[in-house]
């Protein structure tokens, strides 16, 4: 009677092993790399979204929600550690002087602006609520979104933030009325990087941006 | 160091399999980089559609001129300062070099009393001139087919019209359609007595716009042409 599993050789078993070797880390890498490029893409749509809808607002003819204070506009992540909060209150307070850099004397946001803040955080709390808002900066000199994966968790964080654009169009109609570049800014924590060793971005994060103009969105002062 | 004979190739089986799972490895790789090949695209095209709607509330000129003198809403003599301008915002708002836009101006026809469609000097019902009126900006880093002229040309003149004559199919004119069907700007309406006098201008500008561009290539070159048709904003000199 003929056995029904077969014995293999010693050969075949190690043409299985190997195929396994190989086989095995790479199904475990794609599936991952595909699990994180799906999250990227829906990131860049999101921010692509976001930073549209925040243009359209700031051109509306008038923005309908309240004027809210800058700490008001704060998402943070269940049991956020003290430090991080305080990180989220320092990126408003480099946002403005950022944007004090570009024209003097703006020390607060006109309420118009605040208005329109507070109308794309809604939006972006719409489409997903577990995002954490603005994305926490260490210090007044540190770069624009140099953050370390420690200071955000493993929870995505995104800001909206504009600058002024001074460039004449040719078409204006109204001086007082500047321009402003909108963008939308994700930190997004790769899976790819916790267990891969950083093979995609070595701070483990991936700061995804997309802007949208809003020609003569309102006064800047 | 001579080698047996029975070491020197594997029995048929295991070189079966060797060869099944070399093609499946290839086939695995091809399916990811053929995802990865739209994945780039995908997300390109989501930039052309973001770039086009910035344009609806972008900087514009006026797409129509006021006759004074007639008193009627015309034409631009000269399409290409407004196009300029959108071409300019364009291109300062692209992610990268490597891009073309092109753009036109198209009208349709409308009657000055009724709304509607088409006019007896223009039973077409649209104009949108020559080929050669569209304007065009190619960036540096433009490749094949985007920095293609004659075709990219082509390819949006045909968009236009083929839009526009979609556009004056609808029921237009005869006998009398209805409100929702006069779609021209409309200048004044009032009601004197039992009479209803209203004025349409006598042109409906769209401004049409191809956006191409060539996104990173990872099995085959490739690019991603989108083609948008814009109502501009009402600005009249």
């Amino acid at each position: 009677m003929k056995p029904i599993i077969k014995n293999t050789s010693q050969k075949e078993s190690g043409v299985t092993m190997l195929e396994t070797a190989i086989t095995l880390p790479l199904l475990i890498v794609m599936v991952i790399a595909i699990y994180d490029l799906g999250r990227i893409y829906t990131t860049i749509v999101l921010c692509q979204d976001i930073s549209l809808m925040a243009a359209k607002l700031a051109v509306a003819a008038d923005p309908k929600a309240d004027t809210p204070a800058t700490s008001n506009l704060i998402k943070t992540i269940p049991n956020e550690d003290p430090s991080i909060t305080n990180g989220r209150n320092q990126s408003w307070t480099n946002f403005l002087q950022r944007l004090n850099s570009q024209i003097s004397g703006k020390t607060t946001f006109t309420s118009r602006e605040l208005k329109t803040l507070n109308l794309a955080y809604g939006y972006l709390h719409s489409l997903n609520a577990n995002i954490a808002f603005p994305i926490p900066e260490e210090s007044s000199t540190a770069a624009r979104f140099d953050v370390s994966r420690e200071l955000l968790g493993d929870s995505t964080n995104c800001s909206i933030t504009f600058s002024y654009d001074l460039t004449p169009w040719g078409s204006e109609t109204d001086a007082d009325s500047r321009h402003r570049q909108f963008y939308a800014t994700c930190a997004l924590p790769l899976t790819s990087s916790t267990l891969l060793g950083g093979l995609f971005s070595s701070s483990g994060l991936l700061v995804i941006e997309r802007t949208a103009y809003a020609y003569q969105s309102g006064p800047a002062l | 160091m001579i080698i047996p004979d029975k070491q020197k190739h594997l029995p048929p089986e295991q070189g079966a399999v060797m060869v099944e799972f070399i093609l499946s490895l290839i086939l695995l790789l091809t399916v990811v980089m053929a995802f990865a090949q739209q994945y780039v695209r995908s997300v390109d095209k989501l930039s052309h559609y973001s770039l086009a709607n910035q344009v609806t509330f972008g900087p514009q000129l006026p797409t129509l001129s006021f006759n004074e003198s007639s008193g009627e809403f015309e034409r631009l003599q000269d399409t290409r300062p407004p196009l300029n301008l959108i071409l300019n915002f364009l291109e300062r708002m692209a992610a990268d070099n490597k891009y073309s836009f092109y753009a036109g101006l198209g009208y349709l026809a409308i009657d000055p009393e009724t709304g509607y469609i088409g006019t007896a000097n223009t039973p077409s019902g649209f104009e949108i001139g020559n080929s050669s009126d569209l304007v065009h900006t190619t960036m540096p880093g433009a490749t094949s087919p985007c920095n293609n002229d004659s075709l990219r040309r082509l390819a949006l003149y045909e968009f236009m019209r083929e839009k526009l004559k979609e556009l004056r199919s609808l029921p237009g004119q005869s006998p009398d359609p209805g409100d929702e069907w006069r779609v021209g700007l409309k200048i004044y309406e009032f009601k004197l007595g039992d009479t209803r006098y209203r004025q349409y201008s006598e042109f409906y500008p769209y401004i049409f716009i191809s956006i191409c561009s060539n996104p990173v290539n990872i099995i085959y070159p490739q690019s991603t042409v989108t083609y948008h048709m814009i109502s501009p904003r009402r600005l009249v000199n």
